[in-house]
């Protein structure tokens, strides 16, 4: 089958994915408790004559279906609807954050892959050295911490003690830097732990040992051969760390404040904002279906011996 | 061979490029703004009425208005004050949103009718004069005829008429403004530059809504030609900012107006703002809006950390303010319709054993008073009797209880009565800061009489679907208003049960008389008695009690001058703030 | 049928699929042989043994109540008192973290549990039955995997109310699609040995043949996953105390203290230092025993 033709079924492939996906939101959020409407109105007064109209408004004293059905019918002419809380159009504003969150997103992830990948491929080459030990140890102690202590610590030694980046924010390279290390340095112990894994087997593979003997060098030996090979499953766990880092990014947009659609989804979620929830959950599937399929893609690319069935 | 390598190579100058991106904004140190040279202190200096402070807090500042004393440099141009604040926000209009982090930031771009330089004292803002009719139902409004909207279209009776309609009007769910204009019938347009407002029922507190920051007038053409886009990407009103721009629970941008000559000389203005731009930057987490001032990013800090106050109050590089909250420090609010709070000696008995110094001691790091009535001292209408009715004693609280019949006969540490355990469910919004810390507190409080405190902590919705529906005993609440009015009438109120805002669900004819007849007496003496009266006899039925009064805690940059704490710090206002340097 | 995707994901356990077709226990005797050379397995089994005694014998090492607060005691420094310092409650930090091992403990565990009962029981069902089964299971997982974790675990907490118990549920839902997908390679590959055939040949029973032959063969893997997924529960369910969605105060439970002594780093920084090394000693040493597992389970490992 031909690249492009698998392309397609994947594609293909994803729309009734995402519809199950509406579904489900729509019906999960059903069983969160509470009213959108009682919440819309929080701590104020409030007559039952305006919580009425407000659930008119937004559309919830209709019956369930017909709310579901109007809302598929609305995302197939490309409108999602407006924010139950914030009553502004959601697609507007995923728009205003999706750059925010993607660069956050986009720099740890090459955080990750450049620490990673090195701290991989230096522990492997050393294997069963003090080299192997400490630099498993550094990624262990990394996956240990809770993003938000990392981030708080971050902010307190770069920020306030020696001022080289600002403590938050978005908007300039130099605000990225923190949070994306703090997001970033999590996934890279993961990556590091896989890369280290995945090379020392593919040293111990016959074709390595010829190309030894072949009487290459052994950087050439280790660049050209070894280290493509053991890039497969890195590149793997980078489309599902993809998914991680948004979760990571929910904390870290916190600590940081930061614009972004990880916090927009906790606030969806806690407002019972189902249209905002849906819209969110839509964009991120999407992402991530768009992400594993190219990285399905990609393996050709290191592994001409994958082909697609 | 030579496709697979090119592949390769792709991957390889990929890795290399975006290590060099990364490379190149790593070392480069963020250029810090502020230099701040000078050392010494600035004194802030009350202008108007001394404090009514109790002794036990005297280095709290109670100021209306915050002026400096030092003789007035040229002010610094070109410069911005970047504010960071602790709570989100929905819509950028006062006259429709529900937070009161809205107001504070709208009040910049707008002005409101009158402004309240002191408590109880007005001076003119948008409107040269005004008058109340006797039984305060009418409210007659003169107004500057020299106003224009930030569109360039002119601030008129019109106008007025139209934001306070809209306010009213059902369809604009407005919240804040809704709740602070109280029994509106009608404007009446009077002539271009003259409005009547005109109540169902007398309405005393409207001079005090009418000077704050939810029933300012903003551009009907604007409102009308905007749509969607209103409050959000567009915000049109008279004040001496103009909106620029906004990302929502993130930051708000505004510039200043050039063609501002209506602020009041009593605030410091003599003319237009005498900074660039104002930024308000959402920042959620209390550690890193400190870090922020810190490292120079913000120049105010809304709701400073406790337990960094000090060491910015030691610090000359920043000014701090600490001043009492106007409104109702964290309550415990008492269900009257549930059992056990339904009765009135277990209700009694959890008021005597609060311990109001302990939650002090440790929720709010020693920052605060014990508070002795529903609302602040700070609060029109406030009275220190309050103080003698129900103080502190555990001894008492346990004999209450035992004399209702609960007692421990299972030797458990809880109380229980024909086999009934004392036990209190407490909720409160689990994704709010402090309201675990709270909770935790509570608990610990209420064991020492041997009451089991269950703590239910919710997540939003859950939380108000709980609360809403009755299923609680006890939740906290919190207000800001230096009116009574307004919260006394939310609480307390019988219209307010059954899912409004009296989580109490109290319904006496007796303190509902007291609502009406407050709000309807003009004569600021008298109606201050009745709300006292109302204060006492919440009291002495236990039907709701504070814990704290709060203080405010602001810090920000020494060479910022002329920040107004408006409103009894309730609304910090920089329309007239400038740098010294 | 089997998309590239499928057959790579399973190198997400890179070398997890190179179970042997030996008989079972000598292949764990040889295992437990390997894991008794790897040190850093062994200080990792050490280290998780001492946490499992200290949150069995939480009462008897420590002097104080995890939760009785002593107002008067607050915010002191570590001390011979107060071994690491008092929170401000005036609670004893070493105490809250001895008790605190024991909810931490059970939130990695049981959530680990939920996680891969429901994912491995997926993936054995997928993986054997194949068919519309296969793909129905998959795309719920597929599904599942375009939430983010956390996010769903968000929903699910939204549904049943925050509280620690909700919390390990919404962990372990989030986290199943992963047993899932590792499950049902390896039953697919395991499937296709030649002993399962003949076991299917002479008419052994479906559930005899998952129970008797599959399970035991693919156990190794998932007993890796699962120890390492302990520590991304406890993670996890520190995010979630972040939120205000995890453990209800209170309750000793690190991420909890972790999460609420953050506005005091500065000020008094034993109160969050202390259950920050608690959770990094912990999610270390379940990493490293998980590691050494990992390669003694996998032949292809010693070196």
């Amino acid at each position: 089958m031909t690249m492009t033709r698998y392309a397609a079924q994947r594609l293909l492939i994803t729309i009734p994915t995402m519809l199950a996906i509406t579904v489900l939101v729509f019906s999960m959020l059903q069983l969160v408790p509470g009213d959108p409407a009682e919440i819309f109105l929080g701590e104020h007064q409030s007559s039952p004559e305006l919580l009425a109209q407000v659930r008119h408004d937004m559309g919830l004293d209709r019956p369930l279906h017909i709310q579901y059905l109007s809302y598929l019918w609305g995302i197939l002419h490309g409108d999602l609807g407006v924010s139950l809380y914030t009553n502004q159009p959601v697609l507007k504003q995923i728009m205003d954050a999706l750059p925010y969150t993607l660069e956050l997103a986009l720099s740890s992830l090459l955080i990750s892959t450049i620490l990673g990948v090195v701290l991989g491929v230096v522990s492997a080459l050393k294997h069963n050295t003090w080299v192997d030990s400490v630099s498993m140890a550094l990624a262990l102690v990394g996956v240990s911490m809770p993003v938000f202590w990392l981030g708080l610590m971050l902010i307190f030694f770069f920020s306030v003690r020696l001022r080289w980046f600002p403590p938050m924010g978005q908007g300039g390279l130099d605000r990225l830097v923190l949070p994306a290390l703090a997001l970033g340095l999590l996934s890279s112990a993961t990556l590091a732990r896989l890369v280290r894994s995945s090379m020392l087997e593919v040293l111990s593979e016959d074709y390595i040992r010829t190309a030894r003997a072949k009487g290459l060098r052994e950087r050439a030996v280790i660049i050209r051969h070894a280290l493509r090979n053991a890039l497969i499953p890195a590149v793997t766990v980078l489309g599902l760390q993809f998914g991680g880092l948004l979760s990571g990014a929910v904390i870290t947009e916190t600590v940081f404040a930061r614009v972004g659609l990880g916090r927009m989804y906790v606030e969806a979620i806690l407002n019972k904002d189902i249209t905002m929830v849906q819209g969110l959950t839509l964009m991120i599937a999407l992402s991530i279906m768009v992400i594993n399929l190219v990285v399905d893609l990609s393996y050709a690319m290191l592994d001409p011996r994958i082909r697609y069935e | 061979m030579s496709v697979r390598k090119n592949n390769w190579l792709k991957l390889l100058a990929f890795l290399v490029v975006s290590s060099l991106l990364l490379a190149a904004c790593g070392p480069t140190p963020t250029p810090v703004e502020k230099v701040v040279t000078q050392v010494v202190k600035e004194t802030v200096v009350v202008a108007g009425t001394p404090m009514e402070v109790e002794k036990e807090v005297t280095k709290v500042v109670e100021v209306p208005v915050v002026v400096t004393a030092t003789p007035e440099p040229a002010p610094a141009a070109g410069k911005t004050i970047v504010i960071g604040i602790p709570s989100g926000f929905d819509i950028l209009d006062p006259t429709i949103t529900t937070f009161t982090s809205v107001g504070r930031m709208a009040l910049h771009m707008t002005d409101p009718l009158i402004w309240e330089v002191k408590p109880g004292v007005y001076v003119p803002g948008l409107a040269k004069e005004w008058s109340i009719n006797e039984d305060a139902t009418e409210y007659t409004f003169k107004l500057r005829d020299d106003v224009t909207f930030h569109d360039g279209t002119p601030f008129n009776a019109e106008a007025v008429k139209f934001t306070f309609d809209r306010v009213a009007d059902p369809a604009n769910k407005s919240q804040m403004g809704l709740s602070v204009l109280g029994p509106y019938s009608d404007t009446v347009v009077i002539d271009d530059y003259t409005v009547l407002v005109r109540f169902k029922s007398p309405y005393a507190p409207f001079l005090d809504s009418v000077s704050g920051p939810y029933l300012v007038p903003v551009s009907p053409t604007a409102v009308q030609s905007s749509g969607y886009s209103w409050g959000m990407y567009k915000f049109v009103g008279t004040g001496p900012f103009m909106f620029e721009s906004m990302v929502l629970d993130n930051e708000v941008v505004m510039v200043r107006n050039p063609n501002y000559k209506w602020g009041p000389p009593e605030l410091g203005f003599d003319g237009p703002a005498k900074v660039d731009k104002i930024i308000y930057k959402f920042i959620a987490e209390p550690a890193t809006r400190t870090a922020a001032l810190l490292s120079g990013e913000i120049d105010f800090v809304d709701e400073v950390l406790e337990v960094d106050f000090e060491s910015l109050k030691a610090d000359p590089a920043f000014k701090t303010v600490e001043m009492p909250l106007a409104g109702m420090g964290d309550a415990l609010m008492f269900n009257h319709e549930r059992p056990p709070t339904d009765e009135l000696a277990v209700r009694k008995a959890m008021q005597l054993a609060m311990d109001k110094q302990g939650m002090i001691d440790t929720v709010y790091n020693g920052f605060g008073k014990p508070s002795c009535a529903l609302i602040t001292s700070t609060v029109f209408g406030y009275c220190p009797e309050t103080c003698d009715i129900a103080p502190y004693n555990l001894e008492e609280a346990k004999k209450v209880l035992e004399e209702a019949g609960w007692v421990d006969t299972d030797g458990d540490g809880i109380r229980e009565r024909n086999g009934q355990k004392l036990v209190i469910g407490y909720y409160y919004r689990a994704d709010a800061a402090n309201m675990a810390e709270l909770g935790a507190f509570l608990k610990d409080n209420f064991a020492k009489i041997g009451i089991e405190v269950e703590l239910n902590g919710l997540a939003r919705s859950g939380y108000f679907d709980a609360v809403r529906s009755g299923k609680h005993n006890c939740q906290s609440w919190f207000e800001w208003s230096t009116d009574p009015d307004m919260m006394l009438r939310a609480v307390l109120h019988s219209s307010n049960i059954h899912g409004g805002t009296n989580r109490n669900n109290l319904a006496d004819p007796e303190i509902d008389a007291l609502i009406e007849a407050q709000a309807a007496e003009p004569d600021p003496a008298k109606r201050a008695e009745i709300v006292c009266e109302l204060l006492k006899k919440v009291k002495e039925g236990a039907h709701m009690e504070t814990w704290v009064e709060p203080l405010l805690l602001y810090a920000y940059d020494a060479t910022l001058e002329n920040v107004i704490m408006y409103k009894a710090g309730s609304y910090p206002y920089f329309g007239a703030a400038y740098y010294t340097q | 049928m089997s998309n590239p995707r499928m057959s790579l994901r399973a190198l997400d356990s890179a070398s997890l699929d190179k179970s042997e077709v030996e008989p079972a226990h000598s292949l764990w005797m040889d295992a437990l042989r390997r894991l008794v050379r790897n040190p850093g397995a062994v200080a990792g089994a050490v280290l998780l043994t001492l946490l499992i005694l200290a949150a069995i014998l939480a009462p008897y090492i420590t002097r104080y109540d995890p939760v009785k607060m002593v107002p008067s005691e607050r915010l002191k420094p570590p001390s011979a008192q107060y071994w690491l310092g008092t929170d401000p409650f005036g609670r004893d930090i070493y105490t809250r973290i001895v008790y605190g091992s024991r909810i931490s403990l059970r939130m990695g565990i049981i959530s680990v549990a939920i996680a891969s009962l429901l994912g491995v029981t997926g993936g054995l069902i997928a993986g054997y039955v194949g068919g519309r089964l296969d793909t129905l299971i998959m795309r719920l997982v597929d599904i599942t995997l375009a939430f983010p974790g956390i996010l769903l675990a968000l929903v699910i907490i939204a549904v049943l109310g925050p509280s620690l118990f909700n919390a390990m549920i919404a962990v372990g839902i989030s986290a199943s699609p992963t047993y899932a997908r590792v499950t049902r390679g390896m039953v697919l590959k395991t499937k296709a040995e030649v002993y399962i055939e003949s076991a299917v040949a002479i008419g052994c029973r479906p559930l005899r043949i998952i129970l008797r032959h599959i399970l035991p063969n693919i156990l190794g893997p998932i007993v890796v996953v699962a120890t390492l997924g302990v520590a991304g529960a406890i993670i996890s369910g520190a995010a979630l105390s972040f939120l205000g969605l995890g453990a209800t105060p209170p309750t000793p439970e690190w991420g909890l203290m972790l999460s609420d002594g953050r506005n005091y780093l500065r000020a008094a920084w034993w109160i969050t230092t202390f259950p920050g090394v608690a959770i990094v000693i912990t999610v270390l040493s379940i990493n490293l025993l998980g590691d050494g597992l990992r390669d003694a389970l996998d032949p292809h490992m010693q070196r």
